[in-house]
């Protein structure tokens, strides 16, 4: 069977209202397992609450969020947020803070101390901050700490892995490494949802695009992404900008 | 004094018990108020006690020492403030939230001991305490409140630690954190009800603040952390008691005051170690792995 054939996340007629406004509207999509689906749209297009609620953090209007349907075990769920709310005198290590995602509310059995010890050493390795290992985690550039999350996400071994903009303030390089290791991922079968604002490096890496503002404008396979319906989903930041006839050329750059 | 010479006295020797149960509860539980950053809430709940107290002492039993219905009383009733707190802070600032509830149940608390003509000399009791009226009714609280935390925190460990490093990715991998923080505000606010009678509300915050400042100062992982807050919390109960026996300063400022030493000293070494090492060394983190040598050593031959 292909990787691609199972249904991983169903979500039908999602609604979110969050403080009296409606952030998301009749939402429906479908991820497959092993896919690499990348999330575009403007600021305050609700990527991010989105993800939180398919991470059940947001409660939904209507709608249903449901996944690895027809499978009895839930599905286990990496999450590697935008940013994290440490106070810049968090006292614990690099990995202190990675073992901290070891955590026992899986579903799986416990792990011996050891081989968690070697699996958090393999995964530092894997993201490229094994030397950083002993370090406060406080003192790691932004995208050193995204690349760890990252770690923390993969030590829960999950099924699937959301990510909200992680190659934020991280170089072209660090940027071409971690698209990589999510490809990689995605071939060993962990479906991937990745919000970015890096149209052509996610458009370039993704194998499926979701363009998101308040609603679901386009989705499809990545290389049939329609540059007339990626600057409908834009239409208020371009008009923001003062483009109101944006180029065909400027779209066809995301293909 | 040597520890023969606290065993005679009764009194002594139930001050120091006191005082190395009391300090082992409050370094257990600092670490997390402080990298939670809930210092004023817990200040707040120590001076929030005074009106659980004055409930507990003066409206439903009164008589010269607490029982352990007054106690319940009390817990009671700052359970109740943390509660509040808990659910002011989904309208208001956090700082805001805590100020509210805490100056209201402090009023209600010097409103209610002042009416009752148990004016100025019970407030000042309740307000700075005194060890060596410890009786074996407090210590016994002391003692299963010590197992109860501690069991708490063995059973929570994973979750707790998650928490204190950020909330919403606590809560995206399964940690309940809003159970975690009304968990952690019902021990505190047991922790201040009992030691009320042994360090005073006003002294209470700082036991529950000092130590895991001092952790975090000093330690680079989780459980270094809260043993060195433990540690320090207990060295500092045995210093201030011993010198508050030797001079006339009362036990509880000489605790504190031990324990804000010991800050001193672990900043000084921080700063030290920074200054003279590298930068981002910690005296309990383990080290990063030397950078592999650039190129492979030439064999020595003879």
């Amino acid at each position: 069977m292909h990787q691609h054939d199972c249904i991983v996340l169903n979500v039908t007629d999602l609604t979110v209202h969050l403080g009296g406004r409606e952030i998301l509207s009749g939402i429906d999509l479908t991820v497959r397992s092993g896919e690499f689906l990348g999330l575009i749209g403007p600021n305050g297009g609700g990527k991010t609450t989105f993800l939180r609620a398919l991470l059940g953090l947001v409660p939904t209007a209507t709608g249903q969020i449901t996944w690895s349907p027809g499978e009895c075990r839930p599905p286990r769920i990496g999450y590697v947020p935008q940013k994290t709310v440490t106070d810049t005198t968090y006292p614990l290590t690099a990995r202190a803070v990675l073992l901290q995602g070891a955590s026992r509310y899986g579903d799986g059995p416990p792990e011996g101390r050891h081989a968690l010890q070697d699996r958090a050493n393999a995964l530092m390795e894997r993201v490229g901050l094994d030397r950083q290992a002993g370090l406060p985690f406080v003192h790691l550039s932004g995208g050193q700490q995204r690349r760890l999350l990252l770690a923390r996400a993969l030590l829960r071994t999950p099924d699937a892995l959301l990510l909200d903009e992680p190659t934020n303030g991280v170089d072209v390089e660090g940027q071409e490494q971690l698209c990589a290791l999510l490809q990689q991922l995605g071939v060993e079968g962990i479906t991937v949802i990745l919000v970015s604002h890096d149209l052509p490096l996610i458009t370039s890496k993704a194998d499926r695009i979701a363009c998101l503002n308040r609603t679901l404008h386009w989705h499809g396979r990545a290389r049939d992404l329609d540059p007339t319906k990626v600057r409908n989903t834009f239409a208020n930041e371009l008009r923001r900008y003062g483009i109101t006839q944006p180029k065909d050329s400027c779209a066809e750059e995301f293909q | 004094m040597s520890l023969d010479g606290f065993m005679e006295y009764g009194f002594l020797a139930r001050a120091l018990l006191a005082g190395i149960l009391l300090a082992i509860v409050c370094g257990l539980l600092s670490p997390w108020v402080v990298l939670r950053r809930l210092s004023f809430a817990a200040d707040g709940l120590a001076h929030a006690s005074i009106g659980g107290l004055a409930v507990g002492l003066v409206l439903v039993q009164p008589g010269a020492s607490p029982s352990l219905v007054s106690y319940f009383v009390a817990y009671l009733f700052t359970c109740l403030v943390a509660l509040g707190i808990a659910f002011l802070t989904r309208h208001l600032q956090s700082d805001a939230a805590v100020g509210v509830c805490y100056v209201s149940a402090f009023a209600l608390g010097i409103a209610i001991l002042s009416s009752r003509n148990r004016g100025i000399g019970h407030l000042e009791h309740v307000l700075f305490g005194s060890l060596l009226t410890a009786r074996p009714l407090e210590i016994l609280m002391l003692g299963m409140l010590t197992v109860f935390v501690a069991l708490c925190l063995v059973l929570e460990w994973e979750g707790l630690g998650a928490w204190t490093f950020d909330e919403e990715l606590a809560q995206a991998e399964g940690v309940s954190t809003h159970r975690l923080r009304i968990g952690l505000m019902m021990l505190i606010a047991a922790t201040v009800i009992i030691a009320t009678r042994i360090v005073g509300v006003l002294l209470m915050a700082a036991l529950l603040i000092l130590p895991g400042s001092i952790g975090c100062l000093l330690a680079g992982r989780l459980w270094t952390l809260v043993a060195m807050s433990t540690g320090v919390s207990v060295g500092a109960a045995i210093a201030g008691i011993t010198v508050s026996n030797q001079t006339d300063i009362p036990p509880g400022p000489a605790i504190v005051l031990c324990a804000f030493a010991a800050l001193l000293v672990a900043l000084a070494s921080t700063l030290l170690l920074r200054h003279f090492g590298n930068s981002t060394r910690r005296l309990c983190a383990p080290q990063p792995p030397s950078p592999p040598s650039p190129c492979p050593k030439t064999p020595e031959y003879p």
